[in-house]
């Protein structure tokens, strides 16, 4: 099994050049199959979608939809219609965040994790200031978000709990079906960032009972420029388009406009078509890998990344123990080593890690600290990978003494 | 390792000069790197137009903290315009070496921070 890793690496060759490439919860890199899949649509059938009269159009339109179902199946919705293809999980999230704002009244509260990354956090601060909602912040507890308080906060007047799958920091996994299933009993809508979690463990919408989930493509193998929005149907329906535009209505003169049916109606515009054919390529190519592998070969990190740690004491990582069930996501701090001095350092070796605030201020707030660097794994980092990053902060750390 | 981490920039980032807050200042700076996170305070007291003391507080990677160290040391006894007309490449005189890239901003953050003082 340990193998197949390697096989796997011959899709990235960038990473032939020395590279220990550990940066992929910011973006992972991009297989082989999935830019030839997109250069075939490019040499062969570059053309717009949904309007041409001609084979081309045809055929880039069958192969946009067909990505459509692909995705539903691998996110286990149960309509591909749910499906809308954006930009990014940042975009997601604010057209969310810009179309719930028809559904919620002052005086309601909203529930916002202090873990949540900046895209899951600052839509929603500007739509509760806009309708005048009460913010409530989940804070951490022994490290990790506190799901107790986030459950117990949920009252009759929440309309919204956002939630992030996994930490971007904290490489943290929760428990979104339990949260989903306590905000339906009072009324409000669970919407989960799965931005960090796509690539990592598998996803059934359906089974978590959430109202929407959002993701990016290029944390999952796919191009940068798309990403996913998924809505259950029946609140679909509910919501008025935030974007306007071609391609998302049915009939418009001087007057009146009829929109689309859905999904088109939240696609205005022409889509990131070379890039939603990637993806669903990058999405092929994990299930042909299958989810048995990915997360076997990801926990042995996780593993491995342990027993390395307990051998240096200086090295802090952040979100709990052990014992916490975790991605292979570890920021940590060493103390009196500034994490950008860190990063700095280990970029001269060759290897890619990222420091600061992860663009998630609120935990390193809460912790009190500047910043931390994070090292994230993907289905292509291996143990070798982990021993160079370990020698690596030996000599940081040896170096700052 | 890379060579702009020497011993003595290490020094000035474990032992920093001019660390803490002016008793008698006449001018408090903010400056921040918003992509690395070094977030410091310039203290300055100026009277007649001459720069009579210089601090810094705050927190920042070695080579903010060794740039703030040693900009605090030099603007001490500099009069207002002088202190507006420093260089880049001054700075990298006083360290004894260049730096490229983000890097920069770390480096040159106490510097640029000081020199907001007449805005």
């Amino acid at each position: 099994m340990e193998d197949k890793v390697f096989t796997i690496r011959e899709q990235f060759p960038i990473l032939g050049q020395d590279l220990v490439y550990l940066d992929s919860g910011a973006s992972s890199l991009t297989p082989e199959v999935v830019l030839e899949a997109m250069n075939i649509y490019y040499r062969s059938y570059r053309a717009n979608i949904h309007r041409g009269i001609y084979h081309l159009s045809e055929l880039a339109t069958v192969e946009y939809e067909g990505a459509r179902v692909k995705v539903a199946e691998f996110i286990g919705a149960n309509r591909a219609e749910e499906i809308i293809f954006t930009r990014g999980a940042t975009d997601g999230l604010n057209m969310l965040a810009e179309m719930l704002g028809s559904r919620v009244s002052t005086g309601q509260n909203i529930i916002i994790p202090v873990t949540e990354h900046h895209s899951n956090m600052l839509s929603w601060r500007e739509l509760a200031r806009k309708c005048n909602l009460e913010i409530k912040y989940i804070y951490l507890k022994d490290g990790i978000l506190d799901e107790q308080a986030l459950l117990d906060a949920i009252d009759d007047n929440t309309s919204i709990v956002v939630i992030g799958h996994i930490s971007n920091v904290l490489g943290t996994i929760h428990n979104i079906k339990q949260v989903a299933q306590k905000a339906h009993t009072k009324g409000a809508l669970c919407i989960v960032d799965g931005a960090q979690a796509v690539s990592h463990i598998p996803i059934s919408v359906s089974n978590f009972g959430v109202d929407a989930y959002v993701f990016s493509g290029h944390k999952l193998y796919a191009p940068t420029g798309v990403g996913v929005l998924w809505v259950k149907y029946n609140l679909l329906e509910q919501l008025t388009p935030s974007r306007n535009g071609g391609d998302m209505v049915d009939y418009v003169n001087l007057e009146n406009i009829e929109y689309a049916p859905i999904p088109q109606r939240f696609e205005a515009g022409t889509p990131p078509i070379a890039e939603v054919i990637g993806l669903a390529r990058a999405i092929n190519w994990l299930q042909e890998i299958g989810w048995n592998y990915v997360q076997f070969h990801e926990q042995d990190l996780v593993q491995y990344i342990w027993e390395q740690v307990s051998l240096r004491p200086w090295l802090q990582v952040l979100g709990g123990g052990r014992e916490q069930l975790r991605i292979a996501c570890f920021a940590f701090i060493i103390d009196n080593i500034h994490t950008h001095d860190v990063a700095y350092l280990l970029a001269k070796e060759n290897i890619c890690v990222r420091a600061g605030q992860h663009c998630a201020s609120g935990i390193a707030q809460v912790l009190g600290i500047s910043g931390s660097t994070r090292a994230t794994f993907g289905i292509y980092n291996t143990r070798q990978d982990i021993d160079r990053l370990m020698q690596a902060l030996d000599k940081i750390y040896a170096k700052f003494q | 390792m890379d060579d702009i981490y020497r011993e003595y920039i290490l020094d000035l980032y474990r032992s920093p000069l001019n660390k803490g807050v002016l008793e008698h200042y006449t001018h408090k700076l903010h400056g921040h790197n918003a992509n690395c996170g070094d977030d410091i305070w310039i203290y300055l007291e100026i009277t007649d137009n001459q720069v009579r003391e210089v601090s810094f507080e705050g927190v920042g990677c070695a080579l903010c903290i060794a740039g703030a160290s040693l900009t605090t040391e030099k603007l001490k006894g500099l009069t207002v315009d002088k202190l507006l007309k420093i260089t880049i490449e001054e700075l990298y005189q006083w360290l004894g070496l260049e730096m490229e890239g983000t890097r920069v901003k770390c480096v040159s953050l106490a510097l640029r921070t000081a020199q907001e003082v007449l805005k």
